[in-house]
């Protein structure tokens, strides 16, 4: 049992790291929220951070990663689930519904 | 290090103790006194707590001693980052939406919506004052945060755009 301690660690660690990498990849909003509003001290109201904040790119940089994750499908303007996404989105809904939650608001 | 199979079982299914916890504090607290992320911090810590109380480790030095908080700590975490995942991120709302049928909103709504959230979640969570329709940072932890996470995102992508 002496080799578990140091296994056990290691990958726990390493999944507490893979938890918080989306937020690196994909720039989180909430993260580019707050440091935006710490670089303008005399404030923002909500029109001027969406001026700034709320771009398309916010969602198609999304897609274009739950695509190439081969969680959805596009075709043209169509999009669709694929197995996996089929099954995330099943394992989130039945999460929620245990919690009893609404759907997030992401 | 001694630890039973018993003590380990009970130490690595934190994550389920937490849910319970969770569901049943979810079920029993007052909406609205604590913010969703609060309340399930809460369930993290008292979960920390309790396990790494209950599932002593026999005959060991300070490390030894250090492993159970430590794992305990680091799966509850883990359980957290999943709950806050279902709670905010786009990708995990845009496959719901999918699942469920609902139809797609102009990429422009959802954006703003997005965003309009996030002011309002983290008012809620005491990381940014509101004053006269207009929003402040505070100097918070989450600020300290989202800070460290944008130097590291700098160091993993140098070539990203601001």
């Amino acid at each position: 049992m002496s080799y578990l301690p140091p296994i056990l660690t290691h990958y726990l660690l390493s999944t507490n790291y893979l938890a918080i990498y989306p937020a690196f990849q994909a720039t989180s909003p909430t993260l580019k929220l707050l440091t935006f509003l710490s670089e303008h001290p005399s404030g923002q109201s909500e029109i001027e951070i969406l001026q700034v904040l709320a771009k398309p790119q916010l969602v198609t940089d999304r897609l274009q990663d739950l695509s190439r994750g081969k969680l959805i499908g596009v075709n043209g303007t169509e999009i669709c689930l694929k197995p996996l996404g089929t099954l995330l989105a099943e394992i989130f809904l039945r999460y929620r519904r245990f919690l009893g939650l609404p759907e997030g608001k992401g | 290090m001694m630890l039973s199979l018993g003590h380990l079982l009970v130490l690595l299914l934190t994550p389920l103790w937490t849910a319970l916890l969770h569901a049943l504090a979810i079920r029993g607290w007052k909406k609205g006194r604590l913010s969703p992320q609060k309340l399930a911090l809460l369930c993290c810590g008292i979960i920390t707590l309790g396990v790494s109380l209950t599932t002593g480790v026999e005959s060991a030095t300070f490390l030894q001693r250090l492993f159970v908080p430590l794992i305990t700590g680091l799966l509850a975490h883990l359980y957290f980052q999943i709950f806050n995942l279902s709670e905010t991120a786009r990708r995990i709302r845009i496959l719901i939406h999918l699942k469920l049928g609902r139809p797609t909103e102009p990429e422009n709504d959802i954006t703003r919506k997005m965003i309009s959230v996030r002011l309002e979640r983290l008012v809620g969570l005491g990381q940014l004052r509101k004053i006269q329709d207009r929003y402040f940072a505070k100097q918070s932890w989450l600020l300290f945060v989202a800070r460290m996470m944008r130097w590291h995102e700098k160091l993993l992508f140098p070539r990203r755009a601001d």
